[in-house]
């Protein structure tokens, strides 16, 4: 099936890469995003460095962008990561350690609001979103590329802006905001408060690209059901994003008028109501939870059905159950605030609501787990951050339940176990998805293979790390360590918890520095990868190479089969204990002509399993 | 006009050339109506990656509607700090919507309504071909919604003038003291005394009653009063009495013979004025309008360009999205002032 030439050559044959010959025959790019477009070939020395960084940064190619993404990203989950670790060794002693109240109080809200606005929020749908998304549903590209790259650039504006935030003396509220503290504080509240504002946009513009996107530009036979579960969580997250943001927006702003104007819409002493900035926060910021997680939702959905080598089980209502979080996602915000005088009628209702998140949630880990169930798991890197992910999130969405009921959160209130809580559902969620996303979709974003046994170890050290650090405070919590506390002098049977806790937050930091030493390693020196190195079924494995090409494929792909039908495409179930079998990817296949396109409206099974 | 171009055409009879729209994507300063590489070719307002010019426009089209709904969003918070305080303070709402010049509100809402109207009326002209009904529509929406500013600018500008600023800022004019001044003394009053909401009675003697523990309170809030000079609270402790009522009855009756303003509006003024929560309405006033102007200004700013645009030739009915997405978010920016001009001027 090498049909590879069959486009159209570039006038002059371009001097073929040296690399390019190492690729998988059948695999080789042929207009490699990575290097296409490049500077003209007479354009040497400086002015071809210079001409690089203007082709990539300012490229409308979705591919580049989400690149660019992945390592502003990255880099702000090392700076986040980095005060985390100063926060734990701050605490490794009763009494100071190594800064002053003052100081912990600003490092551990800058850490809360890099790793929210800066890490978390961007990380799965910005990175993986804009790379994998118009490939998932067969397009050149998202709707609106030049926005694509405005959100980038809004991104970056905002973190300088927050970041500067910390040059003129940082800021002691917790990522929270809360008023009256936030208004009274003399740090730099209205910096951070306009940079979080101006991320907001980013994250709009994000969303409305990648609905638009899935709306209108799905390719011929891309139907709804035959959508990768990927592109059904990034559409709620979107959801989520376009509905939820601008609320955040005017709440900042207005903080920031209650600074400078006084304004009093917050200032109890004017008539107005500090309470009423935490139901405008918390409308956003619940919401924006689903933002963080569903997304990894996604990415776990296609490591379970790739690396278990059967159809997702129950497809719909796992992609059901997204749009379900997402909606109800928004009528939860109280139980943030039970310990904020709402009245007790609305604490029960939220308290109930809270609840039945759980059923769609359950749905999907069950379904993870029944997808597995008699199928071949294979446990490469990625598989094991999936099972990382089912391990640690099942316990950070139980523990929600837990705190979600009233009695309960009055005792646990702000103390460690929400702490705990919410580190197993954000880290050992999202960021084990993010991880293992990242691992599984490596090959495809540079053409590398990376060194399995250092991906291996990289994601033991990171369970044991991540487990070390915050199981432990769900003991600390539940035994009454108030959270944000620079000291515990009252305490003094915590400072051996503490201590392992802070043992363990080094451990999972040098795991993630495995992670990253093994992605420099892979670039300099991974195998070049083929076309679909782990056998999965989704059109970014089985219609394009690795790298993708500049305009993702060469014709437009015709999708006949759901995204996990692996039996069609491999003509067999397969046993891959011993290795995925790996298709040839055809790039450039034309379309069968005189097949019937499936527009979802001529009762085409949606699924081979359908037949 | 763009120059006739002799290239063949495809869907495009007007032969305009769309350089510009192809910024970024490997077509820049090329003016043919046909472009492409790899070997394909499209019409030169179809973005490469769009299959035809109907997705295209559609997923424009979405696009819009989605920031749409984030501008409701946006606005629906303003609309429930509003709500939740109309709530609490009834009477006080109403009397401080009694400051607002309900002429100019309404003249503003016709102004709007008109503007909406001319705007639709340069999309019919664009899917119409006729060049001259959409730029001098453009032009006329961009005249009213202008003419929106300047009655806005005189309607904040009687206000400060007046001395209704919003929040902790909240004062009368000339030497009468300022909200701020008043601090300890409405901070010793209780927020809610069943049955004598609106009692000013009540009020001057819960001050009079109070003013000792007045005097040594703390403003938990504004900076202005720590600078007051000594005697500076203890004036405002006596103004605080009778005397601050007799003073602003005065003024607000001599300085409001310009206004529709009588001796309901006066009594009112005088009413609110002595309650430094006054200030939350005329602060959501000022934000709702703020942002509210804000959208304007940003609406003039694209319809200016479309103007430009549309007088260089670059609409037609083959190509007119910048014209309908701008007019669909002009058309969202009136109908949130439809909501803001009740809610703030009415009731």
């Amino acid at each position: 099936m090498e049909t590879l030439t069959q486009s159209p050559r570039p006038a002059q044959p371009a001097p073929v890469p040296r690399e390019a010959r190492q690729y998988p025959v059948g695999h080789e790019p042929v207009h490699n995003y990575l290097r296409e477009p490049r500077p003209a070939d007479d354009v040497r020395g400086l002015a071809r460095a210079w001409a690089w960084i203007k082709l990539w940064a300012l490229s409308v190619d979705h591919k580049r962008i989400g690149i660019m993404y992945l390592v502003a990203v990255s880099f702000f989950f090392s700076v986040g990561g980095l005060l985390a670790l100063g926060i734990r060794v701050e605490l490794f002693t009763v009494g100071p350690t190594i800064m002053e109240p003052d100081t912990y109080n600003r490092v551990f809200t800058m850490h809360g609001l890099v790793m929210v606005f800066l890490f978390i929020i961007p990380s799965i749908p910005a990175t993986m979103g804009n790379f994998l998304l118009p490939i998932m549903v067969g397009a050149k590209d998202v709707a609106f590329p030049r926005l694509n790259l405005l959100s980038l650039y809004v991104y970056a504006a905002g973190a300088c802006i927050a970041l500067y935030s910390i040059t003129t003396g940082g800021i002691d509220t917790g990522w929270t905001f809360y008023t009256p503290y936030s208004k009274e504080t003399g740090t730099a509240v209205i910096a951070m408060a306009l940079g979080a504002f101006v991320m907001g946009f980013s994250s709009i513009l994000t969303g409305l690209n990648f609905i638009v996107t899935i709306h209108k530009m799905r390719a011929p036979g891309m139907t709804w059901n035959r959508m990768p579960l990927f592109l059904w969580s990034i559409y709620a997250t979107s959801i989520v994003q376009i509905l939820a943001t601008p609320v955040i927006g005017i709440t900042l702003v207005l903080l920031v008028m209650e600074r400078v104007f006084g304004i009093g819409i917050f200032d109890p002493a004017l008539g107005g109501d500090p309470v009423l900035f935490q139901h405008f926060f918390w409308f956003y910021s619940h919401p924006a939870v689903y933002i963080m997680i569903l997304p990894g939702f996604g990415v776990i959905s296609e490591l379970m059905g790739t690396f278990s080598r059967q159809r997702v089980y129950g497809y719909r209502a796992v992609a059901l159950s997204s749009v379900a979080i997402a909606l109800l996602g928004f009528l939860v915000w109280g139980h943030h605030m039970f310990t904020s005088g709402q009245s007790p009628v609305s604490s029960v209702v939220f308290s109930l609501i809270t609840f039945l998140i759980g059923i769609p949630s359950g749905i999907k880990v069950f379904n993870w787990i029944w997808t597995m169930y008699k199928g071949s798991v294979w446990l490469k890197t990625p598989m094991l951050y999936a099972l990382t992910f089912l391990f640690l999130f099942t316990i950070g969405g139980v523990t929600g339940i837990m705190i979600g009921a009233l009695a309960v959160d009055i005792h646990l209130h702000d103390t460690y176990f929400i702490v705990a809580h919410f580190h197993y559902v954000m880290m050992g969620g999202t960021v084990m998805a993010f991880l293992g996303g990242i691992h599984f979709w490596w090959p495809k974003m540079t053409g590398r293979l990376y060194n399995e046994t250092l991906g291996k170890i990289s994601a033991l050290l990171v369970f044991l790390g991540f487990n070390l650090t915050f199981f432990i405070q769900f003991v600390m919590g539940s035994q009454g360590m108030p959270r944000r506390y620079y000291d515990y002098p009252d305490m003094p049977w915590l400072e051996p918890l503490h201590q392992l806790s802070t043992v363990g937050s080094f451990v999972l930091g040098l795991g993630l520095l495995v992670v990253l030493v093994n992605g420099l390693l892979s670039l300099k020196r991974g195998k070049p990868a083929p076309g679909n190195p782990w056998g999965g079924a989704t059109l970014e494995w089985t219609h394009t190479t690795s790298p993708p090409d500049h305009h993702n494929f060469h014709h437009t792909p015709l999708v006949t089969h759901g995204p996990y039908d692996y039996e069609v495409l491999f003509h067999s179930s397969g046993d891959s204990q011993g290795g995925a079998p790996i298709p040839n990817v055809e790039v450039g296949a034309p379309q069968e002509m005189g097949t019937t396109i499936d527009d979802g409206t001529t009762g085409q099974p949606d699924s081979a399993t359908d037949m | 006009m763009a120059t006739p171009t002799p290239t063949v055409t495809v869907d495009d009879p007007h032969g305009d050339a769309h350089a510009g729209d192809h910024a970024g994507d490997g077509h820049a300063g090329q003016a043919p109506m046909l472009v492409g590489h790899d070997g394909q070719l499209h019409p030169s307002n179809l973005q490469h990656f769009f299959v035809s010019s109907e997705q295209q426009f559609e997923a424009s089209k979405l696009g819009m509607w989605l920031f749409l709904a984030t501008e409701i969003l946006l606005f629906g918070a303003m609309f429930v700090a509003y709500g939740i305080f109309r709530v609490q303070y009834p009477e006080l709402f109403e009397a401080a919507s009694l400051q607002l010049d309900t002429v100019l509100g309404a003249t503003n809402t016709l102004v709007l309504l008109l503007s909406s109207l001319t705007m639709a009326w340069a999309i019919r002209g664009a899917q119409m071909d006729n060049r001259k009904v959409l730029i001098g529509n453009l032009v006329a929406t961009i005249v009213l919604a202008s003419g929106f500013l300047v009655v806005k600018y005189f309607e904040y500008e009687h206000k400060f003038h007046e001395g209704i600023y919003p929040g902790v800022n909240f004062e009368l004019r000339g030497d009468t003291p300022t909200v701020a001044e008043l601090d300890g003394v409405t901070a010793a009053t209780p927020l809610f005394v069943p049955g004598s909401r609106g009692d000013g009675a009540h009020d001057v003697e819960a001050v009079e009653s109070d003013a000792g523990v007045m005097t040594t309170a703390e403003s938990p809030l504004t900076g202005e009063d720590q600078a007051t000079p000594p005697g500076g609270t203890a004036r405002g402790a006596a103004v605080g009495g009778a005397g601050l009522a007799a003073t602003t009855g005065d003024q607000s009756a001599a300085g409001l013979e310009t206004e529709h303003g009588d001796a309901d509006r006066a009594a009112a003024k005088e009413a609110i004025f002595h309650d430094r929560r006054a200030g939350i309405f005329f602060s959501i006033y000022y934000m709702m309008t703020g942002v509210h102007a804000i959208h304007i200004v940003i609406g003039i700013i694209a319809i200016g360009f479309l103007t430009v645009f549309s007088i260089q030739g670059k609409y037609s009915s083959v190509w007119y999205t910048p014209v309908e997405n701008v007019g669909l978010y002009w058309h969202i920016v009136d109908i949130i002032w439809i909501f803001v001009f009740p809610l703030m001027y009415l009731i």
